[in-house]
């Protein structure tokens, strides 16, 4: 018995010290030293937004999953935003507990609303929630008493200090910002693995069938809708903490399509395929600011070019390139020999 | 008095609606024939108000001679979207309007680059400024030019569609492209067809809304959501079902601002769609495909 | 009392008439056959009593409970399935998790479940995964868990469709053309899997299919539609001998 349960236990620890989860590991540990290394400001702001943008869209894949494009998340994150602003200027609320509002509100709105736009599938689904999002932004502009109009909410403060740490440093921002992207990458990964990930992904490859076999699909629509909802609030609260400032242009349409273009990018087959677009498209920038005569005016020509480049080449997205490669250098590689040997043969 | 702002209301309610229908129309009209909805087609609309500036603002070309210009350039581009871009994506819906999302980055940009973020004037179009009485309304000689060559253009359209061989053999494709193909009518020349008419109208619109409002890379946004609402309103790939939804959203708008403000108009526009979503899923006309 | 009743089933889209008061009673441990000349309104039959379509007239009750109208996955949950016309597959998954993901109705794994892996959760997983085995060995699929759907060759992935029908724990299967494409030797396996399922595992079979030696071979009684309606009912042999039914296959002359 007892060897047994040792055996059972040492096959786990090993399926779990896979290259994998060592490698994820890694980059994980080397993003917390990341400050450490790097003094500049502006490539630790980068950071940040790739942390705020990795919430977003490791979120974005769920729903891709079961086959819907849940471009409104913009729309959620600014009622975060919103939320946890006003309760904290103007009534002087911790952080801490804004922050537990700001996950409330959009998830709760998503609850409501989810009923009625869930009914809808593909196109139909996305451009309703463009229309949810130019809704929200005009919520905003509608009771500039409420909400400051089109000045926005200024004077945001940071997150009050919490158990001896501080924030109001970028690196403690940076750090803050970590801790929540992996804590949605864990939630948002071990959904993905469950049963539930593959009601999910059966949704989304034949949902007709799915219904014949007793899934209620709006539920685990909703279910999905919701939770994507309350990560946006929460991403959204820190960000309004972060810039100290939000206004209502923040959260439109051009965000929308930015949580369209990441992870297509990255790529949409692979859990770690949206991470990996935001950290690319976000780096992208830096190292073209060296080229001399660049103008970063073009940087939307630059990031759509490579959107359909992929679209029409790489459909599976940048984090497909080395599977792809080993595939071609596969495939010439065995095409040579083989020939020979057919040809050889009598 | 009472009166007057009623009748003011509803002859900019005709002018908004047929500017978007001729808009609407033209991303339907791709849609009934190659099944994917052209998320780009707000800019080909910009690329029409930034061709009527360039042409008729900056060089003084004769502005219908600006018009035909910029349509014709505009068609061309959609043509060259078709068969680079859309055409593998047939049928996908969001394939091709992911395609689209980097289509609408690419063409963005690349006209704020060359020409700047500002917005930009049109001068009045060869028509002695001023105002027309109308019933006890005044409208200006702008905006009523503006409704007589978007109908216009619509009765051309119809013309184009119901008349000559080229409409038949768009109405025949999208009807059943697979039949059609047995009568010798390529689906990609059916596409390409879709894709420069639909394209030219936007154009048209986008010139028409150019010489009364102001023209600005960023200007197709707002429009292409409109004519979302109103082909989901009137049913996909249903061109009466266009219709319909855009005078409901025109009017909504022009009521709604005239009366409350622009930003509730668009509230209630969306509202207005959920309502009609809820009890019939597909719009008005809507098929099932 | 029969297992499935309808009674006056109709449904028309717009002003095309698809089903026309149809009545048709299945018993249970019957395996019931359903043809008819294309367009005869067999698939939309299916798709109205399985809740994909809304009846526009009649019901259909299942289990002595009128399940008229409702939704697909409620009428599922009620036992009774039915598989597509073509092979309508979870094509990117393995054919053991096509499997797993179908056995749901007692397996429901829900947001809160997935994410803490409860206790309630493993046991589900746990059944889950079990009758899966079970119903892939019954099909005979043990060999191919690990291939994707889309890679089955097609004899194989339409026994992949029945065995996600199984796999919803099923009284009564409604089997859409599963023999259709096959070739005598792969129909033969299949019909002898679908007199399995009916003695082995206590489950009724309503199918639609097209191939006469299939329905001829399997069905003890057999419906027969046209142009939505029924025109005869009764064993292979009454059918082959009825002249309505001879016509509506042949056409009327001249």
């Amino acid at each position: 018995m007892a060897v047994n349960t040792k055996t059972a236990v040492m096959t786990k620890l090993q399926a779990r010290l896979s290259p994998r989860w060592i490698a994820a590991l890694v980059v994980v540990i080397l993003a917390f030293l990341l400050p450490t290394i790097i003094h500049n400001d502006y490539y630790i702001r980068v950071a940040i937004t790739m942390c705020i943008w990795g919430v977003l869209c490791v979120g974005f894949r769920l729903m891709f999953l079961a086959g819907e494009m849940n471009v409104g998340l913009p729309a959620f994150m600014a009622i975060g935003a919103y939320s946890g602003a006003l309760l904290m200027v103007k009534a002087h609320w911790n952080w801490w507990l804004a922050v537990l509002v700001a996950a409330a509100m959009p998830a709760v709105v998503a609850l409501i609303l989810g009923r009625i736009v869930l009914r809808v599938k593909g196109a139909y689904f996305a451009i309703l929630n463009f229309g949810f999002l130019m809704v929200v932004r005009h919520v905003w502009l509608a009771w500039p008493k409420w909400f400051g109009g089109g000045a926005g909410i200024s004077n945001i403060p940071s997150p009050n200090a919490i158990g001896g740490w501080h924030f109001g440093s970028l690196p403690s921002f940076f750090y803050l910002g970590l801790c929540l992207l992996v804590l949605t990458i864990i939630v948002f990964y071990r959904l993905e693995k469950s049963k539930y990930g593959l009601t999910m992904k059966a949704m989304g490859q034949a949902d007709m069938l799915t219904e014949a076999v007793g899934v209620n699909i709006m539920r685990y629509k909703l279910a999905a809708f919701v939770l994507c909802a309350l990560f946006s609030g929460v991403v959204g609260c820190y960000f309004a903490s972060v810039q100290h400032f939000i206004d209502p242009e923040e959260f439109t349409f051009l965000p929308s399509l930015y949580l369209v273009l990441y992870p297509v990018v990255g790529g949409l087959m692979s859990f770690r395929g949206p991470i990996w677009g935001v950290v690319f498209l976000m780096a992208l920038p830096i190292g073209l600011k060296e080229i001399p005569g660049y103008d970063p005016k073009i940087e939307p020509i630059i990031f759509g070019s490579i959107l359909v480049v992929v679209m029409l080449f790489l459909p599976s997205g940048l984090v497909s390139l080395p599977a792809r490669a080993m595939a071609l250098y596969n495939k010439l590689r065995k095409v040579r020999p083989k020939e020979v040997e057919e040809y050889a043969a009598p | 008095m009472e009166q007057n702002v009623v009748l003011q209301t509803i002859l900019n309610g005709f002018m908004l609606s047929f500017v978007l229908i001729l808009f609407a129309l033209g991303l339907s009209l791709v849609f009934g024939i190659m099944h994917i909805i052209n998320f780009a087609h707000g800019e080909i609309y910009m690329l029409g108000g930034f061709g009527i500036w360039w042409f008729y603002a900056e060089h003084n070309v004769n502005f219908i001679l600006s018009l035909v210009l910029t349509m014709a350039l505009v068609a061309g581009v959609g043509v060259v979207l078709e068969k680079f871009f859309y055409r593998r994506f047939r049928g996908q819906l969001l394939s091709g309007m992911i395609l689209s999302v980097g289509l609408i980055f690419v063409i963005q940009a690349s006209v704020a680059t060359g020409w700047g973020f500002l917005d930009k004037a049109i001068p009045t179009p060869g028509i002695e400024e001023g105002v027309v009485t109308f019933l006890g309304a005044t409208i200006s000689r702008e905006r009523l030019f503006v409704i007589l060559m978007a109908v216009i253009a619509m009765v051309g359209l119809y013309l184009l569609l119901m008349r000559t061989k080229y409409g038949r053999m768009m109405r025949a494709s999208a009807q059943d492209a697979d039949a059609a193909a047995l009568q010798g009518i390529s689906i990609n020349a059916a596409g390409s067809m879709a894709m420069s008419v639909g394209c030219g109208i936007a154009a048209m619109a986008g010139v028409l809304a150019g010489s009364v409002f102001l023209v600005n890379p960023y200007m197709g946004g707002t429009p292409l959501l409109k004519a979302l609402v109103t082909i989901i309103l009137g049913g996909m790939g249903s061109l009466p079902g266009t219709i319909l939804g855009g005078f409901i959203v025109g009017f909504t708008d022009s009521f709604g601002s005239t009366y409350l403000s622009s930003t509730l108009a668009n509230m209630i526009i969306f509202l207005v769609l959920i309502a009609i979503l809820v009890v019939r899923p597909l719009g008005f006309f809507g098929r099932e495909h | 009392m029969p297992l499935l009743e309808l009674r006056g089933l109709s449904k028309a889209f717009g002003g095309l008439t698809a089903v026309s008061a149809v009545d048709m009673d299945v018993n249970e441990g019957e395996i019931r056959g359903l043809i008819g000349p294309n367009g005869a309104g067999k698939s939309t039959l299916f798709s109205v009593v399985s809740g994909f379509y809304k009846p526009t007239g009649g019901k259909v009750a299942f289990n002595g409970e009128d399940i008229t109208g409702l939704k697909p996955h409620v009428i599922a949950s009620k036992g009774l399935v039915r598989t597509f016309q073509a092979t309508i597959l979870f094509h990117q998954l393995t054919v053991m998790e096509n499997v797993t993901a179908a056995v749901h109705i007692k397996a429901n794994v829900g947001l809160v479940g997935g994410l803490f892996n409860l206790p309630s959760t493993r046991k589900k997983v746990a059944h889950a995964e079990k009758r899966a085995k079970e119903i892939i060995e019954f099909m005979k699929l043990g060999e191919l868990t690990e291939m994707f759907a889309a890679s089955l060759p097609h004899g194989y992935q339409r026994a992949l469709g029945v065995a996600v029908a199984l796999a919803a724990e099923p009284k009564m299967v409604m089997l859409d053309e599963p023999v259709t494409g096959m070739n005598a030797e792969e129909q033969d396996t299949m019909m002898g899997l679908i007199r399995r399922i009916r003695t082995d595992l206590g489950i009724s079979v309503l199918l639609v299919e097209h191939t006469m030696r299939a329905v001829m071979g399997l069905c003890e009684r057999i419906t027969v539609m046209d142009f939505g309606k029924k025109i005869a009912e009764g064993s292979p042999k009454e059918i082959s001998e009825n002249p309505a039914v001879i016509e509506a296959y042949l056409g009327a002359e001249a």
